[in-house]
């Protein structure tokens, strides 16, 4: 089993799963690790979740879904375990559990937590296949960004819902939207563009709030009548 | 060098009022560029150019000075002005090019804020400089100006209260912003002092 484990200070870690068989990497800047993530296949990511930066596993999540991700604290609380749980972490592991007991975890989180490393969303003739991205309409393919991507999956969503612009910003950025900041606006213009052809696919405003993806089916010979 | 006995008091004002065109015209090719972010149909090119032009402009008013003997306006007076506008337009320039430095994709509401009081003052200093001649209308358009500079300030401190606002904004943006915010805030009050001086000049001549 390949372990990448992001942290400073690993050495605890890195004796309890190395002695276990696993190969472990141990990499404390984030930038290496990344580069390394993209070059590299690893089943279990072990990683300390920085206290100035509470998006890092939303992050984590969107950009490695093949990988279980398992969170190491030093020490832990009842309520950051939960809250860490319900965030789409698959194992958090603290410093007062014994070399067994974090090696046994780290086994379960791998066996029971690795998401699939690919999904499909369809909606109508669009097609979206992540994390690759590759999008198609009808079968041709759309050039989309992967902001402009993200846009429309985190629309995609909740169909029909009108989704706050700060909630598309935190998912598809990772980070809080600063007021003013227009990024989610440009995104969906481009998207919108973009999707043009695909009538059965709009996407509608709600001023002053946000985005809702409208999806249309069209029988044959009526009107295009909105379902969702 | 010689200085010619041939008044050619004219030409100073001619000068001063196509600095101004030309820092109006930077100014608006600037907002354009902000307000269309990703859009790049505009580039910086075009801002420098006319920074470019700002420099000829100012370099023709330096070397009239040297060559006259009697000048229309005190000569530290008409340095000084030629550098100030020349200024704006350099600080106008700077601003723009963080745009392609720091690869902003999307607009900022503030930033666009920003650049309305910038179109607005340099529209009020061309005018200002268009009315140097005869003094004719200087004064009101020099008060629209500080006023345009005053809310330029509040702009200012919304606009990075709100990188602040809250602690999970992404470093980079704010990096990113906070520069910008201050660069356009910059070329804001180089158009004030240019103000002053003009209206320094107001006093003395009239």
């Amino acid at each position: 089993m390949r372990i990448l484990v992001l942290a400073e200070d690993a050495d605890r870690l890195d004796s309890a799963l190395s002695a276990g068989g696993c190969e472990i990497t141990v990499k404390s800047h984030s930038g290496e690790a990344e580069h390394l993530l993209l070059c590299e296949q690893f089943d279990v990511i072990v990683f300390h979740p920085r206290s100035d930066d509470p998006y890092f596993l939303t992050r984590m999540l969107r950009d490695y879904p093949g990988r279980a991700l398992v969170v190491w604290l030093r020490s832990s609380s009842s309520t950051r375990v939960s809250e860490l749980l319900d965030a789409g972490a698959d194992e958090v592991l603290d410093g007062t559990m014994d070399d067994r007991e974090l090696l046994a975890r780290v086994r379960n989180a791998a066996r029971h937590g690795r998401r699939p490393a690919s999904q499909t969303l369809e909606l109508g003739d669009l097609r979206i296949v992540s994390p690759s991205g590759k999008a198609s309409w009808r079968e041709a393919p759309l050039r989309l960004t992967k902001r402009e991507r993200g846009v429309l999956l985190a629309l995609a969503e909740t169909v029909g819902e009108t989704v706050p612009r700060e909630v598309i910003y935190r998912k598809v950025w990772g980070y809080s939207m600063v007021r003013g900041d227009r990024s989610v606006d440009v995104n969906v213009k481009r998207l919108r563009d973009k999707l043009e052809d695909a009538a059965e696919l709009r996407i509608r405003t709600t001023p002053g709030v946000g985005y809702r993806l409208i999806l249309q089916v069209a029988k044959p010979d009526e009107t295009p009548v909105a379902i969702l | 060098m010689r200085f010619s006995l041939v008044p050619r008091q004219a030409e100073f004002y001619d000068l001063f009022t196509r600095a101004g065109e030309n820092a109006l015209e930077a100014a608006r090719l600037v907002q354009k560029r902000f307000s269309n972010i990703p859009d790049t149909t505009i580039g910086q090119k075009a801002v420098t150019d006319l920074e470019h032009k700002g420099d000829d402009i100012t370099a023709e008013i330096i070397g009239l000075l040297n060559t006259q003997y009697i000048t229309p306006l005190d000569r530290e007076d008409i340095y000084s002005l030629a550098s100030a506008i020349d200024t704006v337009v350099d600080y106008l320039d700077d601003a723009s090019e963080l745009i392609d430095i720091y690869h902003i994709e999307s607009p900022m509401e503030q930033a666009i804020e920003q650049c309305r009081i910038l179109v607005g003052s340099t529209e009020h200093l061309a005018n200002a400089l268009r009315g140097l001649r005869g003094l004719r209308g200087v004064s009101k358009q020099l008060v629209a100006l500080k006023q345009l500079e005053d809310e330029g300030d509040a702009i200012l401190r919304d606009a990075i209260g709100a990188l602040f606002e809250d602690d999970k904004v992404s470093p980079r943006l704010i990096i990113q912003w906070k520069d910008i915010f201050e660069a356009l805030e910059a070329a804001i009050d180089s158009a004030e002092t240019a103000a002053h001086l003009i209206g320094n000049i107001v006093v003395k001549n009239s």
